[in-house]
């Protein structure tokens, strides 16, 4: 039944592959497909919108306008995947009182399918960070720390592959040096990799290996310091190859409209950051064109 | 036997490749970006609802109601970003810190403490004008920080002094008064005595500062280490319900001159 099967396969394609080079060696058929991110970053348990007398922000932010944004862009495309870049906790008593189950609660309602791990997120050390991931119904992604024999251990995913309407995407995370940045006992065994070398590793695999379409970044390393030995988006996109966006964090930066960056082959790369305290989020629309191929050159082998 | 069996696996194995072959190639699906567009988005919705999420907000919102409490009155709105290099929120959080913990300080050592600082990260947004709220402290002052002195010597505090020149940053200070001339020490002095590289100075700061939070490695293997235990939040809570009204100014404890 099996071998029949086959050899039905190999005819038909032998035909194809013959008949076809009279036309030309492939045969193309387009299709053009949109898939759209969403974004946040930095939203420092910022659950209610600012009050009305802020004098920065007045009615700004706020998870039901947030979850309201979410639902109206993906009624218009489905095909839209919703992430953040980090440092969900910390910022209100929201916090402080509950540990980050609100937080995760409201993200996993508003349909978030991914976000990376912040500086932050350690504020309550390893084993309450391991407790509340318990609320989120989306993944954690991070590719740079190690975090064997910790509490977090085998919680959060080194990389992660999302099919939409056909197209592969991997989607990665990196964390920023804690060392200096988070008091010691509360990342205590928690190994920071070098981000470029990771992501060379990581690309490459998911490019190669799994054929991703689209390599994102969740990063929380921040777009840019004024000192230069600082890792940041800026220079990992530069020298890393096969990233397609870069999407921020950590520095709090507000970007009028993401920055395009060649990286180490020439081909751009796409950094975003909405700022903070999720008075923004970003709205990104790739559109890809499906190429059905036809090869010629394995249907002669047979 | 078995040998037949050998060649035939092999040219089974042959016809398996060379089919699977045909099979992806006909079928491989090849994606390419071939447009993006972007927006940024400002999340401003007064007025929309949302009854599923309400529904989850409401009961951690009621607990948290007992925040709202009064504590006290501030006469003009304060923030951590108004000034260069001090702030009159800073300057708030360093002076009511020093004030508050130098009896404890005192009791454990018989010393005093001769200044205060602390990182421009740890203190978040700002105090509107008028009634302070619990909520408002947890929301400028969001980690659970405690207080703790170190023993510097003068190399150190020098050191100290020129982290104000890598990080141009309003990092509160309290019982300094420091002025640069470009990225020059002009003048310093601390409890209005003129700054002695061979003394030394015990220095009010956090835990996480201490650690060398915010790349303030001075302050790491100081010559003597007091932990207060206290937490920094509840420091200013107790001195704001105490005092009722607060007042801070801008008062070129720290400058530059160009």
């Amino acid at each position: 039944m099996n071998r029949r099967y086959f050899l039905d396969k190999i005819k038909s394609t032998t035909i194809i592959g013959l008949s076809f080079p009279i036309l030309g060696f492939n045969d193309e058929s387009f299709i053009r497909k949109k898939i759209t991110i969403l974004h946040t970053n930095d939203v420092h348990s910022h659950i209610d919108s600012f009050p009305s007398d802020d004098p920065l922000n007045p009615n700004g932010g706020g998870v039901i306008a947030r979850a309201n944004i979410i639902n109206k862009i993906k009624k218009d495309n489905p095909n839209t995947l919703v992430l953040d870049a980090g440092d969900i906790f910390q910022g209100t008593p929201y916090y402080n009182y509950f540990g980050g189950e609100i937080e995760l609660k409201l993200m996993s309602k508003m349909g978030y399918n991914a976000c990376t791990i912040g500086n932050h997120e350690f504020d309550n050390g390893l084993k309450k960070l391991s407790e509340s991931l318990k609320y989120a119904n989306f993944s954690f992604i991070n590719s740079n720390y190690v975090f064997k024999n910790t509490p977090i251990e085998n919680k959060i995913k080194k990389y992660e592959i999302h099919i939409i309407d056909g197209i592969k995407i991997g989607i990665f995370g990196l964390g920023i040096e804690l060392k200096g940045l988070v008091e010691k006992k509360l990342f205590d065994g928690v190994k920071y990799l070098d981000p470029i070398e990771i992501t060379n590793d990581i690309t490459n695999k998911l490019k190669n290996e799994f054929k991703c379409d689209l390599i994102i970044c969740l990063s929380h390393l921040g777009f840019s310091y004024n000192k230069k030995d600082i890792i940041s988006d800026l220079i990992l996109a530069k020298k890393t190859k096969n990233i397609d966006l870069i999407i921020g964090g950590h520095t709090h930066t507000f970007m009028n409209k993401p920055v395009k960056i060649k990286n180490l082959s020439g081909k751009n790369v796409i950094i975003n950051q909405v700022g903070c305290f999720g008075i923004n989020i970003g709205k990104i629309d790739f559109y890809l064109t499906e190429k059905k191929i036809v090869e010629k050159s394995s249907s002669i082998k047979v | 036997m078995k040998t037949r069996l050998y060649i035939n696996n092999i040219k089974f194995k042959l016809i398996v490749l060379s089919i699977t072959t045909v099979f992806f190639s006909c079928n491989s699906v090849d994606h390419q970006i071939n447009d993006v567009r972007y927006e940024n988005i400002k999340i401003y919705e007064p007025y929309s609802k949302n009854k599923d999420l309400e529904k989850l907000i409401s009961p951690y919102r009621e607990k948290l109601k007992e925040l709202e409490k009064v504590l006290g009155y501030s006469a003009k709105s304060l923030s951590i970003r108004e000034g260069e290099l001090e702030s009159t929120l800073g300057n708030l959080i360093a002076d009511i810190l020093i004030e508050e913990s130098n009896p404890v300080f005192y009791d454990i050592t018989s010393k005093n403490i001769d200044f205060c600082l602390l990182n421009f990260g740890g203190v978040r947004g700002s105090l509107n004008k008028g009634n302070i709220t619990q909520h408002d402290l947890f929301t400028i002052m969001p980690f659970n920080n405690t207080s703790t002195v170190v023993k510097l010597s003068g190399k150190k505090v020098l050191e100290l002094l020129q982290y104000f020149n890598i990080e141009n940053l309003a990092h509160p200070v309290s019982g300094i008064k420091v002025e640069f001339e470009e990225e020059k020490l002009n003048k310093v002095t601390i409890q209005n005595k003129k700054f002695d590289i061979n003394k030394t100075y015990y220095v009010l700061t956090s835990n996480y500062c201490q650690e060398g939070g915010d790349r303030m490695n001075f302050f790491k293997n100081p010559l003597e280490l007091y932990s207060l235990n206290t937490n920094i939040r509840e420091v200013l809570i107790n001195y704001i319900s105490k005092k009722k009204v607060i007042h801070s100014n801008i008062d070129g404890r720290i400058k530059r001159i160009k």
